[in-house]
């Protein structure tokens, strides 16, 4: 198919053919279908790096309290 | 530099395996001209057929395909010939084309005859590619589009 073809155009290709004496044709009907729909890109959650600063924020403050007791 | 054709095609194969083929290709593969699954060609015995008007008569294939996606046709049958229709034969019972002005299909892979070059002292043949003779089990007409 044409790469600009419009959605809905038809397009036709002949064969023919001769096999034991005898000729044939054939037809070939081609009707442009829409390409599918891109698939929709996936959007990084904010949730994921919220959770890191979270879990790094409560790692250091279990630190800093077993720092406090045992040192102090 | 001689330039052959405007698009550089068809592609020529010398096998029916090696046929080259668009993106998104579509096969079809004939192994008889009357089996309604694979579709039905119109006969004739001493007659050559009209091609079928897509109005009122019924196409051997009709199916959907993508822009810049092509279609390919495969006639394994031992002993048969085929070609392709010519684009200015490619006409109604009105004898008007079937394809709009500009938009026909090119032609993209074709089996073929290959005859090797020749060189010889003070003379060269150079390489060809003909019309494929009866087809056999391996070589068989194949177009793609």
């Amino acid at each position: 198919m044409p790469a600009g073809a419009e959605v809905g155009e038809v397009h036709y290709a002949a064969v023919r053919a001769v096999s034991a004496s005898q000729n044939y044709v054939a037809l070939f009907e081609c009707t442009v279908k829409a390409a599918p729909a891109p698939v929709p890109e996936v959007v990084e959650e904010a949730s994921g790096v919220m959770g890191a600063v979270i879990t790094t924020a409560l790692v250091t403050a279990a630190i800093a309290a077993a720092l406090f007791f045992f040192v102090l | 530099m001689w330039k052959v054709s405007v698009t550089d095609r068809p592609v020529f194969a010398a096998t029916s395996a090696a046929l080259a083929v668009a993106s998104g290709n579509t096969a079809f593969t004939f192994t008889g001209f009357s089996t309604a699954a694979d579709g039905l060609w119109v006969s004739g015995a001493a007659l050559v057929p009209a091609i079928p008007d897509p109005r009122w008569d019924t196409v051997t294939k009709s199916f959907e395909a993508e822009a810049g996606k092509g279609f390919s046709v495969n006639v394994n049958v031992v002993g048969a010939t085929a070609e392709v229709v010519a684009e200015n034969l490619l006409v109604d019972e009105y004898n008007k084309p079937l394809n709009l002005e500009a938009r026909s299909l090119i032609l993209y892979g074709e089996v073929a005859a290959e005859t090797a070059a020749v060189t010889t002292v003070g003379s060269e043949v150079n390489a060809l590619w003909s019309a494929l003779p009866v087809a056999t089990a391996t070589v068989y007409p194949g177009f793609s589009w």
